[in-house]
């Protein structure tokens, strides 16, 4: 068989991608649509693969105001026609509304199979509807569907693997086509009439630069305006009421409740609780686990075949970049079991009701409160779950000022800071000054993000249209499949996307930090063999005092100490330099390399790092390394500085350029060295 | 009157919805024309967005957006 393209169109809401993951099954892809970051989903029909479905962003209508429209309107219109025919999903309990942007799809031209899904709804609120007459009107073939229940499926994959799809009566196309156009363009004149509306040549549809700001043309106000009277007109005798239908009570109840000037915001308070904590805590114990798994494996490379080269290549290079990558895994699939519910049950219209007046304020949208809270877990997956932002700019602005947001890798770095710089004491009856500090930077971080917002919002320019008007769906149940089919869409993206960048970018550190120049080997076992002799150390001991020798020759050590002048002014010495650039890998790191610096070696009980960071004597001054001074400097500059390379694979993946995540690492960079600096200065 | 001084709950006909801004273009989509019957649903504290209910669905609105939204009680 020939290779067949569809792809199903249809409104938000509509059941399409239920019915999508039901046709295409675990094969199914995600990734961008071409030039933009708008998910793409593609997958061979489970039952036929060499029929191949697409799924394309719902909308209301073919005439684009947003990215998501601009995406449909370009695979629709483009002259390598992709598609060989459409599944047109349409939602039953809203036909009219369906019926609009069928109307314009029909004109197209595209040979459509027409399902009306969602059938038990209409039921429910007792209400028929006439298929047989739809499908007098329509002219093609219409099949009912429950995509929930999966009900009427078997008959829609039958129709088409028989590639049943079939031209449908047009609606308007006859008026759009004057001689001269088709002269011009040839063959249809809708598609005609559209591309001259929105000025598209065949080189703007290709790189989806469709400007948006047709949309609001009195040709294209009256064009919808004569469409919506038609199909009103269509749509109204194929409805039947048959008994009147009983209001959900209980749902009503809780859609009042949910939107409360009160309990709807400690409702979102709680929900916003939840996730943190499922992110903060209930990941912990997975990727202990990993962690556990991935050293366990390195250790065991390392005892089977020796310290030779490609044995430490694997065991120290390899095995933890791969576990770097899927130590994420938990974290990502938690928070997308929570979006997916949030999205799937109709709960984030609702918070967008509650958060938008709040967060336009700092440029923001009101979707962009749960990646900001997520961030407190992590950015990695609160930057992907930006994508529910329609609003290009917005959307921007979440991604750039998410890292800001205490994450939990600033936590261990934090926790050792504050217990040697800040005394215990307690302030008030309960409360110590050591909690307080932590709280403190909780609250820097926030901060930081919403007044950044606010002040790069300045400075973009506006893109698409800045208002709001969105359908609040009905609640209803998330349904699990699809919960199911997200998270693991997500985790495998995350994976192959990001998971590239972040295991090269860790086998560069792992180089820097293990070679040096001048025979560092050589020197490593002449130094060894120095200190050997001069004192009476255990073996232990001596291979950490070696260990440290090594990485302060290293090239990561060397770099280090060549950014201590750079530094000084924080008041950071060479070790802490060093730390510094092995933290760039991720936040961490910093405790772990201290503790090789300070040859405690990597599995330190804070006990012993502790005495040792606090017992440090700064040569220049004769006072205590770390100091109040030092600490706070440090913890201010780990609040505001951009280390993390997972973070910055992962702003180049979801805004498809370097230029984002390069200037998000200059911008947050400088701004950690200035406030650093001003603290240190100060004490 | 404009839309958001209706007082809630209360039903209203839309008179004019401004075109400037392509609000009127993504209402359109949603079913939403002049001479629609809706109700005010819910508002947002804090001037925060509106809620209204018309052609059987719930549409939320930026309340700046729903300012420019002209509508006459009808009696």
């Amino acid at each position: 068989m020939k290779d067949f393209n569809i792809a199903l169109v249809g409104n938000p809401n509509s059941g399409k991608s239920t019915l999508f993951n039901l046709l295409s099954g675990i094969r199914q892809k995600t990734g961008n649509f071409p030039g933009v970051t708008v998910d793409k989903k593609t997958g061979p029909l489970a039952k036929e693969s060499s029929i191949t479905v697409t799924d394309l962003p719902g909308v209301y209508d073919l005439y684009p105001s947003s990215l998501d429209e601009v995406v449909v309107l370009r695979e629709l219109i483009k002259k390598a026609q992709t598609y060989d025919g459409l599944v047109y999903v349409a939602e039953a309990p809203h036909l009219e509304r369906a019926l609009l942007l069928y109307s314009q799809v029909a004109d197209l031209g595209y040979p459509i199979i027409f399902v009306l899904n969602m059938m038990d709804e209409t039921e429910k609120q007792g209400i028929q509807i006439d298929v047989k007459a739809l499908q007098s009107r329509l002219g093609i073939p219409v099949l009912t569907t429950n995509a929930r229940s999966a009900e009427g499926l078997p008959e829609l994959e039958s129709a088409i693997i028989k590639q049943d799809f079939r031209e449908p009566i047009a609606f308007f196309r006859s008026q759009y086509s004057s001689a001269e156009q088709l002269n011009h363009h040839g063959g249809n004149g809708f598609r005609s009439w559209i591309k001259q509306q929105f000025q598209l040549d065949e080189s703007a549809i290709d790189k989806a630069k469709i400007s948006t700001v047709h949309a609001s043309k009195e040709s294209i106000i009256s064009d919808l305006q004569k469409r919506k009277a038609h199909v009103q007109k269509l749509a109204a005798p194929l409805f039947q009421t048959t008994t009147k239908a009983a209001k959900n009570n209980w749902l009503s109840r809780l859609e009042d409740l949910t939107v409360h000037p009160f309990w709807g915001y400690l409702i979102f308070i709680g929900v916003l609780f939840l996730i943190f904590q499922a992110i903060f805590s209930w990941s912990a114990w997975p990727m202990d686990l990993m962690d556990a798994l991935f050293s366990t494996a390195s250790n065991w490379v390392k005892t089977t075949f020796g310290e030779g080269l490609l044995s430490r290549l694997v065991a120290e290079g390899i095995i933890p970049g791969i576990g770097g990558v899927l130590i994420f895994i938990p974290q990502i699939a938690l928070l997308f079991l929570f979006i997916s519910i949030l999205e799937g049950s109709g709960y984030m219209a609702r918070v967008v009701f509650l958060m938008d007046r709040l967060m336009q304020k700092f440029g923001l949208s009101g979707r962009s409160v749960v990646p900001l809270i997520s961030g407190l877990a992590c950015s990695i997956p609160a930057i992907m779950a930006a994508r529910t932002i329609e609003n290009p700019k917005e959307r921007l602005l979440t991604i750039l000022v998410t890292p800001f947001m205490t994450c939990s890798a600033r936590l261990p770095v934090y926790a050792i800071l504050i217990t040697i710089a800040v005394p215990a004491t307690s302030v008030l009856p309960g409360i110590n000054l050591q909690g307080l500090v932590l709280l403190g930077l909780y609250l820097l971080g926030t901060l930081a993000a919403v007044l950044s917002a606010a002040l790069i919002n300045r400075f973009l320019p506006q893109t698409g249209m800045s208002h709001l008007v969105l359908a609040m769906p009905n609640y209803r149940w998330p349904n699990w499949r699809e919960v199911v089919y997200t998270i693991w869409a997500k985790v495998k993206t995350f994976v192959w996307e990001a998971g590239k960048i972040i295991f090269v970018i860790s086998l560069v550190l792992w180089v820097l930090a293990s070679f040096g120049p001048n025979q560092l080997e050589q020197r490593t076992e002449d130094y060894k063999a120095s200190i050997q002799n001069a004192q009476q150390l255990s073996e232990e001991e001596l291979d950490k005092q070696v260990q440290a020798f090594h990485l302060e020759n290293s090239f990561a050590g060397i770099m280090g100490k060549a950014i201590e002048p750079i530094v000084k002014p924080l008041g950071y010495d060479w070790k802490i330099s060093i730390a510094l650039i092995t933290s760039f890998a991720a936040r961490e790191v910093f405790v772990g390399t201290l503790a090789t610096i300070y040859s405690v070696g990597e599995d330190f009980s804070d006990e012993t790092i502790i005495q040792k960071m606090t017992s440090e004597i700064n040569p220049a001054t004769g006072e205590r390394r770390f100091n109040l001074a030092t600490a706070l400097s440090l913890l201010i500059f780990y609040a505001f500085a951009m280390q993390c390379m997972s973070t910055l694979a992962i702003v180049k993946r979801e805004t498809n350029s370097w230029k984002w995540p390069i200037l998000q690492f200059i911008g947050m960079t400088v701004l950690a060295y200035l406030a650093a600096l001003v603290v240190y200065q100060l004490f | 009157m404009k839309l958001t001084n209706l007082p809630l709950h209360q039903e209203a006909r839309i008179l004019a919805i401004p075109s400037a801004i392509g609000l009127k273009k993504k209402l359109l989509s949603l079913g939403i024309d002049t001479q629609q019957t809706i109700r005010l649903k819910y508002k947002a504290p804090f001037n925060g967005p509106i809620c209204i209910e018309g052609n059987g669905q719930q549409i939320i609105i930026r309340k700046k957006d729903a300012e420019g939204i002209l509508v006459q009680v009808d009696q």
